[in-house]
């Protein structure tokens, strides 16, 4: 023992100078804000205040902080992910449990949470990369509005997971999620798309419920474990009353899965998928449909990596990358939409239907610029028809098609729009409804509370009249053209509007 | 603070060790732990650190009362009464009001209003050691300290006051004022730490992931084989988790000159839940020993009984009788005092019952069955306790038991992978239950006694590789992201 | 009582706690050294010592005890009182 003399100093003087090293280096460092990974702000520095301390607030957002601006971070996390591959070996079928916390939300701190979502809105107009927003606002850039922007309202968090579950299966260089509905929930949302059609005389009312991809793709050992969603579609359906239509997705999915319907490393269907129940929802229309080989395709530069990858970090995932390619559906005259879910007093025109500068993990929010609260699409389709979709962001792929065979399209997010939908429908004249929820959404208690408190609107007000010149808010300059970015002041005084309408 | 985490590792610990050795004395060192275990302390409970310096004042000062009035007749005994109702006080009123009031509740089918107080960190660790101090000088068993601040270092030590081990002060007395730093005690230390840090981090972390999955799903999920599964990540999860705990503040004990005794002695190759018992949380064990235990047997009234219970039913039944009543105090209280919650009372009976079977008869009858035998019986009394300790909640345990126990469950086709994509993982953890390295090492050396040389040398490679991972652990844990497809 | 009686007093004591006869202790002998002497038997013995004395032994003899050597000790300090 007498004579390891060096080798214990050398063991300590190791140890001493890997900790110290690293505990400078992550106090001199220039500290990120925002991981483009994790598509999410990282924790900012916590201003030390007594309150804050005696609350036990400042240490919690101080570990916080500094784990979240580690040095080499994003090194440490590929390591302790590659690590991982080494605990066992690999069948064909591989089985994660994500780690991941349950609530996802950009980290934000609690002061800025309630001005975040509509703050944010400003930044996610299209082609915006406004860098100077003020310190105040946590959206800065164009990746963390993108985030920021598909904020969650408060109210979805808890009861949807219990039906979406962290375990994911990897199966033949796809991944896969496992759907457990019940029966009652079925029953629940047959209901209320039946009220719907009974509170709407006049107007046609169609419900599409999207499967989830593990129905036709996983070996049935592992489907077993989930809810067979063509069961689970003809439950629903046999309960609809009041001449709502199901319209029968499902099955024409199922008819052409051997077509890249599914994104392999994404949760969300392709446009392709999309057409498929397109092509479903003319059988129950009575529409001709319009082939795919006629529109132009088109596809984002790019792999896209996509959220099952982006938890996973499974390699064979990314041997066999996504793309996102979208259709040109012809007839396009102009499209309106208001970004803002405290809602807004005017629309902005916007270039296109589908927003092609977004690339990488962003690529499936080309589809109509992802989950803004609502568009407007006007076609030179000359049917004399109109349409509402109200849909989750399965249905940003499928709103598109629904442009040949309707002179208006009214799209809006049933988690954001704030306005009433029968106040909508009533104003605007429209024909057909058509709701369109992923299984897990259809499922799920808080969307189905969404469809429900959608009618009246989520904050209870009637939509504002467009066509009229807008009300000019107090402080007003003259609004930007469309596709800058909006001007500082509307964007403060929709926050406004928004949390007092969140306080209702 | 954990030391298991960015802040402990990268910042705290690095400032206390430069600060520590830039010191020259030992009261300058000394005012550098106590100030640098305080601020740990206030880190993680601002209020509370002025309560465990009351705690320590109060202790400190009756200590000093017992000792100036030693040959009193009343005096020290009222001191050490005072002493034992106070610390049992805050603790009860900090830890065991909303159960007790919520108890009351349930019997009585009043609503008195649950009172929600947080538990102070580290508060059960450090009520026992201010315990058994003032108890100890009651016994006389170590001259009273009669510096605070001493003393105060004792109970506020960082190293074990958030989750022991649970140290004595005549263990330590000596230390506090004369202590030896060498470089091989701060390798020691360095090197017992980075083990411990790897066994929370790697292996603890990740069956807590797998625990998870399978103890917290929906029992209806569940099958025979997989709440087996789950359970037995889970005991490995708890163990890995507090042995590598104990390891962390033994490990940083010895990098400042502390010597504690060791709380873990690879509990699951026992042979019997006593043999368990005595490898398992060894200081807490042996407070109630010392402290609850031997006073019980001691004392007036189960002495009585035992002398009733001897001219009534013969020899054997004068020494069963009062043990079997004392043990079950003693497991009562163990069982209390890892939780308020009646589940942990439960636990501690369960544990208490068969140490008490085991010593009326179960022992003799284990002898005659072959070693893996008893090792199979202790390995699975030992898992289903896991399993009473883990569901707080009764409606959630029995079910649970019905799967384990082939009534109900369902399919569950993922077990197979689970285990497959863990194997290799799963068969580490395993040899790590047993003292697998100490007979590699003694292994080594009896072959060839330079060997001891190499292995020192291996820790230097070993420590930077384990700290590394375990920091690319403690990082990848904070990857989260954001959930932008919640539909 | 001088020490060799002492220590053939504490034997007869430990061949009957323990119903072992071939029991040989010495000032030397821990508690490994005879097979059940746990913390549950500690107890039993201290309190056949105390029988066989006549004596009461203090918690810290009880808990600080290490080998026979200890208890042996002890019980010449209380005897000789």
């Amino acid at each position: 023992m007498k004579n390891h003399k060096w080798i214990y100093a050398v063991n300590a003087v190791a140890f001493l100078i890997i900790i110290i090293y690293f505990g400078v280096l992550s106090l001199m460092l220039p500290t990120p804000t925002e991981s483009e990974v994790e598509r999410r702000e990282l924790a900012a520095k916590p201003d030390f205040s007594f309150a804050s301390y005696f609350a036990k607030e400042y240490t919690r957002s101080f570990d916080t902080f500094y784990a979240d601006t580690f040095p080499a971070r994003e090194s440490f996390i590929q390591l302790s992910y590659a690590l991982d591959s080494f605990k066992g070996v690999e069948g064909e079928v591989k089985f994660y449990q994500s780690n991941i916390q349950e609530e996802q939300k950009p980290l934000v701190t609690s002061s800025s949470l309630s001005s975040s979502s509509s703050s944010s809105e400003s930044a996610s107009l299209p082609a915006s990369s406004s860098s100077s927003e003020s310190s105040s606002q946590p959206a800065s850039s164009e990746t963390s509005s993108e985030s920021a922007s598909t904020l969650p309202p408060q109210t979805n968090a808890v009861d949807d997971n219990a039906y979406l579950n962290n375990n994911i299966f990897i199966y033949k260089g796809a991944a896969y999620q496992i759907f457990y509905g019940d029966n009652a929930a079925a029953e629940r949302f047959a209901n209320i798309v039946s009220s719907y059609a009974a509170e709407l005389p006049g107007v046609n009312v169609y419900a599409q419920v999207v499967p989830q991809p593990f129905n036709f793709y996983l070996p049935e050992k592992y489907r077993k474990m989930g809810r067979n969603e063509q069961d689970y579609a003809a439950l629903y359906q046999s309960k609809l009353t009041s001449g709502a239509k199901g319209v029968k997705v499902y099955e024409k999915l199922e008819e052409n899965k051997d077509e890249y319907i599914y994104f392999r490393s994404d949760t969300h269907w392709t446009a392709r998928g999309a057409y498929s129940a397109y092509l479903a929802f003319c059988e129950s229309a009575g529409f001709a449909p319009v082939s795919l080989d006629s529109m132009e395709r088109r596809v984002v530069p790019g792999d896209f990596y996509g959220y099952l990858y982006t938890i996973t970090m499974d390699n064979n995932l990314i041997k066999n990358p996504d793309y996102v390619e979208y259709f040109i559906v012809p007839g396009v005259t102009k499209v309106e939409a208001f970004f803002d879910r405290g809602g807004a007093s005017k629309l902005q025109t916007m270039p296109s239907l589908w927003a092609e500068d977004r690339r990488g993990g962003a690529a499936y929010s080309t589809f109509i610029y992802g989950d803004l609260p609502y568009m407007k699409v006007s076609t030179s389709a000359g049917t004399g028809r109109s349409v509402l979709l109200i849909k989750d962001s399965y249905g940003n792929a499928f709103a598109p098609f629904l442009a040949s065979h309707y002179d208006t399209v009214h799209i809006l997010d049933e988690r954001y729009y704030p306005y009433s939908v029968y106040g909508l429908i009533e104003q605007q004249g429209i024909d057909d409804v058509i709701i369109s929820q992923s299984s897990y959404s259809a499922n799920s208690g808080s969307h189905q509370q969404n469809l429900v408190s959608l009618k009246k609107g989520h904050s209870g007000k009637q939509p504002p009249d467009y066509s009229l010149p807008p009300p000019e808010p107090a402080p007003a300059p003259t609004p930007a053209p469309a596709p800058e970015p909006e001007p500082e002041p509307e964007a403060s005084s929709a926050a406004e509007e928004s949390s007092s309408s969140a306080a209702e | 603070m954990v030391f298991s985490g960015l802040t402990f590792i990268y910042l705290f610990l690095p400032v206390n060790l430069i600060l520590y050795y830039l010191s020259k004395n030992q009261t300058w060192r000394n005012t550098v732990l106590i100030c640098l275990s305080l601020f740990f302390y206030a880190w993680g409970e601002p209020f509370c650190v002025l309560l465990l310096m009351f705690s320590t004042f109060l202790d400190y000062v009756n200590s000093l009362i017992i000792d100036r009035y030693r040959s009193h007749p009343l005096i020290p005994k009222l001191m050490v009464a005072v002493s034992v109702i106070v610390n049992l006080g805050i603790l009860g009123i900090f830890k065991y009001s909303g159960l007790i009031v919520s108890s009351f509740n349930a019997v009585t089918g009043l609503a008195f209003p649950v009172p929600e107080i947080a538990l102070p960190i580290g508060i059960s660790f450090y009520t026992f050691q201010t315990l058994s101090y003032t108890i100890d000088i009651y016994r006389d068993e170590v001259p009273a300290q009669r510096n605070y601040f001493k003393l105060l270092l004792y109970v506020s030590m960082f190293h074990q006051l958030v989750a022991g081990p649970i140290v004595r002060y005549s263990h330590i007395a000596n230390e506090i004022d004369h202590r030896q730093t060498n470089m091989a005690e701060l390798s020691s230390g360095i090197n017992r730490f980075v083990i411990g840090l790897a066994k929370k981090v790697i292996i603890a972390n990740t069956c807590g992931q797998l625990a998870t999955t399978y103890m917290g799903a929906p029992v209806g999920n569940l099958s025979t084989a997989s709440a087996w599964f789950g359970l037995f990540v889970y005991s490995m999860q708890y163990y890995f988790d507090f042995s590598g705990y104990s390891d962390m503040a033994i490990g940083l004990g010895r990098m400042f000159g502390f010597h504690y005794f060791e709380n873990f002695n690879y509990p699951f190759i026992s042979r019997s839940v006593s043999e368990y018992w005595r490898r398992w949380h060894i200081s807490l064990g042996s407070w109630f020993k010392d402290y609850l235990f031997y006073p019980l047997m001691m004392s007036q009234g189960l002495r009585k009984v035992g002398k009733a219970a001897k001219t009534r039913f013969g020899k054997r039944a004068g020494t069963m009788i009062p043990t079997v009543i004392a043990l079950s105090v003693v497991w009562f209280a163990t069982g209390m005092w890892h939780g308020a919650s009646w589940n942990y009372v439960v636990w501690g009976l369960y544990f208490g019952l068969f140490i008490i079977l085991e010593m009326l008869f179960l022992d003799k009858l284990l002898e005659r069955l072959p070693r893996l035998l008893r090792h199979a019986y202790l390995i699975v009394v030992v898992m289903i306790g896991f399993g009473i300790f883990y569901f707080e909640d009764i409606s959630g345990l029995l079910p649970f038991l019905g799967v384990l126990f082939g009534m109900g469950g369902h399919a569950d086709p993922t077990i197979m992978l689970t285990i497959g994509s863990n194997i290799f993982f799963l068969i580490i953890a395993v040899l790590f239950c047993t003292p697998v390295m100490p007979w590699l090492r003694k292994w080594c050396i009896g072959k060839d006694a330079g060997c001891e040389a190499f292995i020192e040398m291996m820790h230097i490679p070993l420590n930077i590789l384990l700290l590394v991972i375990c920091t690319a652990y403690l990082v990848g844990q904070t990857y989260n992201p954001f959930m932008y497809f919640r539909f | 009582m001088n020490t060799n009686e002492l220590y053939e007093r504490l034997n007869m004591v430990f061949c009957d706690v323990f119903d072992d006869d071939s029991i040989k202790v010495g000032a030397a002998t821990v508690a490994a050294d005879i097979d059940g002497w746990d913390s549950l038997m500690h107890i039993t013995l201290i309190q056949a010592v105390e029988d066989e004395f006549s004596i009461r032994l203090a918690m810290k003899d009880v808990v600080s005890l290490k080998c026979v050597g200890d208890l042996a000790e002890t019980v010449l300090a209380r005897t000789s009182k």
